[in-house]
Formats: C-alpha cells, sequence, structure tokens
C-alpha cells in the first residue's frame, strides 16, 4: 500500500494566553512509525489533532504526500484517528462501527435506505464489498464472534479493536493514535503494543502516535519525538534517545523511574567536583558552565570504598526489582544516588554499608545551564 | 433509626399532601365523567355508584367536540414537526459553537417568552386577521411553533452537548459532513432527550388555551378550547365537560411511562438496521 510522507512545518497553536505549541517541525517518511512522547499537557495531543485536521494551527502547515492539508477537510485527508476514549458509536453494533466509514463515503444517502437503497443499480455490489472488507478487518481483529454487539458489551481491549478496525477498514495513508492504549491494564497494554506494532508491519501505513509512556514509545517506533511545554525538543531513534538525551527534561522524562542528577560547578578541563571528590566525565569535556551532572542508575557501579576514582558513598537503601536490585546511597556533601546492580550482588549489601561509586565516565552526561548538550540529534530530518 | 422513622413520616406527609391536592381534581373529574347525572349532585357525595360511558359517547357523537379533538391532534402534531425540523439543526449548531454569545442570545429569547401571554394576544390577533388566517389551524401551528421553538432549542442543545466531541469528531474522519454527523451519529446518539422534548413540545401545544381561545371561532377550535362548549350560560354540562377533559388527559397519561422508558434505552434499533445491507 502507498503510504505517505509528512510535513509538519512551524506549526504554532495558542489558546487564549497559552501557547500550546511553538515552532513545531518535524518530517515523518512513508511508511514511518513516529510517536509524539511528552508529559501530558505538553501539547502532543493537540498537534496530532492539527494534523487530522481537528484543530486549526493559528501558524505553520501540515503537507501529506507534498499536498497542502491546512484546508483540507478531515474527512478528506485521508487518514485515520484512534481516540483514546475510543469515540465508539454508541448507537452501532461493532460490525456497523467497522463499517461506518466505508458506508458514509461510498453509499448514498439514498443507498443507505433499507429497502429502496437495495434497489438503485449499483448498490448492492457497493454493499456487498463493503461487507467483505468489514470481514477481513474483523478477521484480522479477531473480532469475528462480537459483529453484532453493542459497544457497551465489549470489553476495554475488544472496544480498542474496534477502534483500530474502524480506522483500518478503509485502508487509510496515515494512522493517527492519540494513547490508544491508556485505557488499558497493564498485561493487555503489552499485548495490544505488540498487535500495533505487528498491524504497523503488515500495513506500512505511516503512523503517529501519541503516548505518554517511554516504554511504549521505546517499543514501537521507529523514531522517538520529544516534546516539552509545546516545544518539539528532540527527535531521535528510540536507542539514541536513551544514549543522548538533548538536554534534562529529555533524560529526566525517559530514564523512568530513577535518573541521578547534581548541580555541579563549573567543570575544569572535564573535571566535576563533588564534596571533596574530582571525576571526569567525557561529556563535560569544554565545556566551562556551571550545570548539572546526571547519569542513569545502570552507569553506576558499586565498588570497595577505597577503589581509586570511587565516590564514598553509604548505602541506605536497597529496592529488589527481579534481577536487579536499586541501591540508593548518600554521598558526600548531602548527594543522594541510585545506582542499578544485579540482584546476586546486592544481596551481599546491607544498610549502612560504606562503599565506592564509581560513574561510567563515557555515558554520564552533562547538561550546562543554558539549556542543551552540544551533541544529540535536534534536526528532526530522517 | 427513631429519627429515620420521623424523617418518613415528614416525607410521606408532604407527599401525601402533594398527591392530594394535585390528583383529587383529577379523580373527582374522572368520577364525574362515569356518573349518571343523578349521582351528580348527591348529598352525601359517591364515588361512581354504576359506572357509565353516557357521558364519553355523547361527546363523541358532538361534532362540534369531536372535530375539535381532532383539531387539536393536527395542531399539536404539526407544531411537533415543525418546531423539531427547525429547532434540531439550531441546537445542533448552537451545540457546537465556540462562543457563548448565542447561547446568551437565547437565554434572552426565553426570558422573552416569560412575558405574559397577553402582551401577543391583541398584536397577533390583528396580524393573523391581516393576512386572513384568523380561525385556521395554521395560524395555531405557527403561533404555537414560534413559543416552541426557543424552548426546545434551549433543551435539545443540552442534550446535544451531552454527545462526546470525540465521537463526533470521529464521524467527521471517518468521513461525514457536518449533516451526516448530526443525523447519523449524534441524533441516534441524543435520541432519548430529543424524545423527551418532543413529548414536552406536544403536551405544551395539547394544553395550550389563551390564543386557541383567541385566534380560533369555529373551524379550528381545539379541544382546549371546545369544553367551554359544556360550560354555556344556561348550565353546564358537568358530565360532559368532565369526560372531555378526561379525553384531553389520554395523551398526556399515555406519554409520561414512555418517557421513562426511553430514558433506560438510548440507542436506535432502526438506524441499526439501516446501515447494515
Amino acid at each position: 500500500m502507498a503510504a505517505l510522507d509528512l510535513h509538519i512545518d512551524d506549526i504554532g497553536k495558542r489558546f487564549g494566553a497559552i501557547d500550546v505549541l511553538r515552532g513545531i517541525c518535524l518530517r515523518v517518511a512513508a511508511g514511518e512509525f513516529v510517536t509524539l512522547l511528552g508529559p501530558s499537557g505538553c501539547g502532543k495531543s493537540t498537534l496530532l489533532r492539527i494534523i487530522a485536521g481537528l484543530e486549526r494551527a493559528d501558524q505553520g502547515h501540515v503537507r501529506a504526500g507534498g499536498r497542502g492539508l491546512d484546508a483540507v477537510a478531515p474527512k478528506d485527508r485521508d487518514l485515520a484517528f484512534v481516540f483514546q476514549s475510543y469515540a465508539l458509536y454508541p448507537h452501532l453494533s461493532v460490525h456497523d462501527n467497522i463499517a461506518a466509514p466505508l458506508v458514509m463515503r461510498e453509499l448514498s444517502s439514498l443507498e443507505r435506505l433499507p429497502v429502496i437503497g437495495a434497489l438503485l443499480p449499483g448498490a448492492i455490489q457497493r454493499k456487498r464489498s463493503i461487507q467483505e472488507r468489514v470481514r477481513q478487518t474483523s478477521g484480522l481483529l479477531k473480532l469475528d464472534a462480537l459483529l453484532e454487539r453493542r459497544p457497551s458489551a465489549l470489553s476495554g481491549g475488544q472496544r480498542q479493536r474496534v477502534a483500530l478496525g474502524r480506522a483500518m477498514v478503509r485502508k487509510p495513508k496515515i494512522f493517527l493514535m492519540d494513547e490508544p492504549l491508556a485505557n488499558l491494564d497493564a498485561a493487555l497494554r503489552i499485548h495490544t503494543r505488540g498487535e500495533i506494532a505487528r498491524l504497523h508491519k503488515e500495513m506500512e501505513t505511516t503512523t503517529i502516535f501519541v503516548t505518554h509512556d517511554q516504554a511504549e514509545a521505546a517499543a514501537l517506533s521507529d523514531r522517538v519525538a520529544v516534546i516539552f511545554g509545546g516545544e518539539l525538543r528532540q527527535v531521535a531513534a528510540p536507542a539514541d534517545l536513551y544514549r543522548e538525551p538533548v538536554d534534562l527534561d529529555v533524560a529526566r522524562f525517559l530514564a523512568q523511574p530513577f535518573l541521578n542528577e547534581l548541580a555541579v560547578a563549573a567543570p575544569i578541563g572535564g573535571g566535576l567536583m563533588i564534596g571533596g571528590s574530582r571525576i571526569i566525565i567525557r561529556d563535560a569535556l569544554g565545556s566551562g558552565l556551571a550545570g548539572t551532572l546526571a547519569f542513569r542508575p545502570e552507569h553506576a557501579t558499586l565498588a570497595e570504598k577505597d577503589h581509586p576514582g570511587a565516590l564514598p558513598v553509604r548505602v541506605t537503601r536497597i529496592e529488589h526489582a527481579g534481577i536487579d536490585a536499586h541501591v540508593f546511597v548518600d554521598a558526600e556533601a548531602g548527594a543522594q544516588f541510585v545506582a542499578r546492580i544485579s540482584a546476586e550482588r546486592a544481596r551481599s549489601l546491607r544498610d549502612g554499608d560504606n562503599l565506592g561509586l564509581t560513574i561510567d565516565a563515557e555515558r554520564a552526561w552533562f547538561f550546562p545551564s543554558n539549556g542543551s548538550r552540544q551533541r544529540g540529534d535536534h534536526s528532526g530530518t530522517v | 433509626m427513631r429519627r429515620d422513622l420521623g424523617r418518613r413520616i415528614y416525607g410521606y406527609l408532604v407527599s401525601a399532601a402533594f398527591a392530594l391536592f394535585l390528583f383529587s381534581p383529577i379523580l373527582w373529574t374522572l368520577s364525574t365523567s362515569l356518573k349518571q347525572p343523578t349521582e351528580m349532585f348527591q348529598w352525601p357525595p359517591v364515588i361512581v355508584r354504576e359506572p357509565s360511558a353516557q357521558h364519553y359517547t355523547a361527546i363523541i357523537a358532538d361534532k362540534d367536540f369531536s372535530s375539535a379533538l381532532i383539531n387539536s391532534i393536527v395542531v399539536s402534531c404539526s407544531t411537533i414537526i415543525l418546531t423539531m425540523a427547525l429547532s434540531i439543526p439550531a441546537a445542533f449548531g448552537i451545540s457546537h459553537l465556540q462562543k457563548t454569545a448565542m447561547r446568551r442570545l437565547l437565554t434572552l429569547v426565553l426570558a422573552l417568552r416569560a412575558a405574559p401571554a397577553m402582551i401577543y394576544i391583541i398584536p397577533y390577533f390583528l396580524f393573523f386577521r391581516q393576512v386572513h388566517l384568523v380561525d385556521t389551524k395554521i395560524a395555531l401551528i405557527i403561533v404555537n411553533t414560534m413559543f416552541a421553538v426557543p424552548l426546545a432549542i434551549w433543551y435539545l442543545s443540552a442534550f446535544f452537548d451531552q454527545v462526546p466531541r470525540e465521537i463526533e469528531e470521529a464521524a467527521m474522519i471517518d468521513g461525514a459532513s457536518t449533516l451526516q454527523t448530526m443525523t447519523l451519529i449524534s441524533i441516534p446518539i441524543a435520541k432519548s432527550g430529543i424524545i423527551a422534548t418532543a413529548i414536552l413540545i406536544f403536551i405544551g401545544s395539547w394544553n395550550e388555551f389563551l390564543f386557541a381561545l383567541t385566534l380560533t371561532r369555529d373551524d379550528a377550535k381545539t379541544a382546549a378550547v371546545a369544553i367551554l362548549n359544556f360550560i354555556p350560560f344556561e348550565g353546564t354540562d358537568w358530565g360532559k365537560a368532565a369526560a372531555a377533559c378526561v379525553l384531553m388527559l389520554v395523551p398526556i397519561v399515555v406519554f409520561v411511562p414512555f418517557v421513562k422508558k426511553i430514558r433506560r434505552r438510548p440507542n436506535n434499533d432502526r438506524f441499526r438496521e439501516r446501515v447494515k445491507r
């Protein structure tokens, strides 16, 4: 199927006095799966609604496959939208919900009538073709047994699949999904996530997926666009985003549950002072500004107290999490850190143990106080 | 426990007082309509000793009253259809307005409606005489519709407000025009509210008295006015008047449980059939 590329060009949107979106530029290649990731209220859903045509941007343009969409009605944009609430038609059966986009597009209002409709030339073939496609879609989503039910008689996961079916049935060129998994329980969310990935692989439709769940974004996306406070901060593949967050907000958001942070004075030759110890961080090389040292728990290890280059720390709490454990430690000058080590290793530790914390100098980040790190992809191009 | 009992007794007392006040005239009318003329003025009064349908058969046979009843049905049904045709699209539009200015305008129209109807009678009579519509059903339908539309828009826009916007947006993406979104999605979802509104409009038009009295003479007289026929100067025919009142009550008694029923079942089966095959 022919997917379309999507160009979002300098989109801005205000609600009253609030800038909801500012200068958003994003290029999505045909067939790509891009996630808009950000905390609630960051404007990601508004951006999706602007792409769909449900909301009008105050500035900027949306283009799909080279065609300007700004003046095009939502129904003529050749895209489908999956709502967080699913927005199924409550008065229609599952079958009719899935058929609705086809019925609305392909049958005239006369042909929709029960008896007269069947008498019109060509209507029967068209209705049969609609039936056929509804059956295909419901088969793909395992909804065959539910076709006669009303949405009110379905579970959350089933409703979600109906919403997907309604979006898929007319084979749109672009899929827009607004937190479609948010209302599902944890196990079902992970299962459905897999389904969405599988469907995307089969259909190769350009997909924009909105979520506030970084794990969901990482699991599904070719690239993730991180939005904070109406600004696009970074667009990168999940692995790159994990390795090279462009600023502290992005790093924090992608390091749930924990990110170690410590405000530090301007580095000298890449060396940062933590209490009385000096550690060298590659990221801080060449920077002469005060800022924040940040590293993930998995980029720190616990060693003997007198290990060379290690910060002296004291264990305060150990949290086991399956194969790993998070060890919370106090360092000098009131600094607190978390290290992620193997659960095996953590079993030999006790609260109050005095140890040495070594930070991975290659992987830790230094965020200067004036904003972004030097590295990281911020261009937004493919 | 004791306080609960006290509360319950208080509740029942208040309800009983209300019920007595509101229902006893209806029961009195019902019993009068079924009484023999001889029973009517008996003292001490009797409820009904031998129920008789003689007053009902008499008023049905009465050409004047039965044609008035038909007028009432025609006027009320036409008022519903016209009012709904005008106010459903208007309410849908107002419900989707971004700005609240229009809603305030509607409040103003409703406030004007609160003016005593007497104010309208003379100008409207003069107007309809000028256009030769006095004593026509059309005049009554126009007046009833004019007075019903603002109220209907007011109610209906509240019902359309309750239709989730996302569902309408889904329809707009699925390929529906604004009109189709309204007819295929929003109206079926708001169906129970629409029917409830229609019934209210019907009842209002059915019971309307003042304009029917002033704008009609013979041909277009409605039942609410025709009851007066049984209360002439020569002495009221209580049995017929009571039977006529009971007949007037019938559609209202029929509709009230219906309103309750549609509240419970908000889905529209006909629409479902229509989309399928």
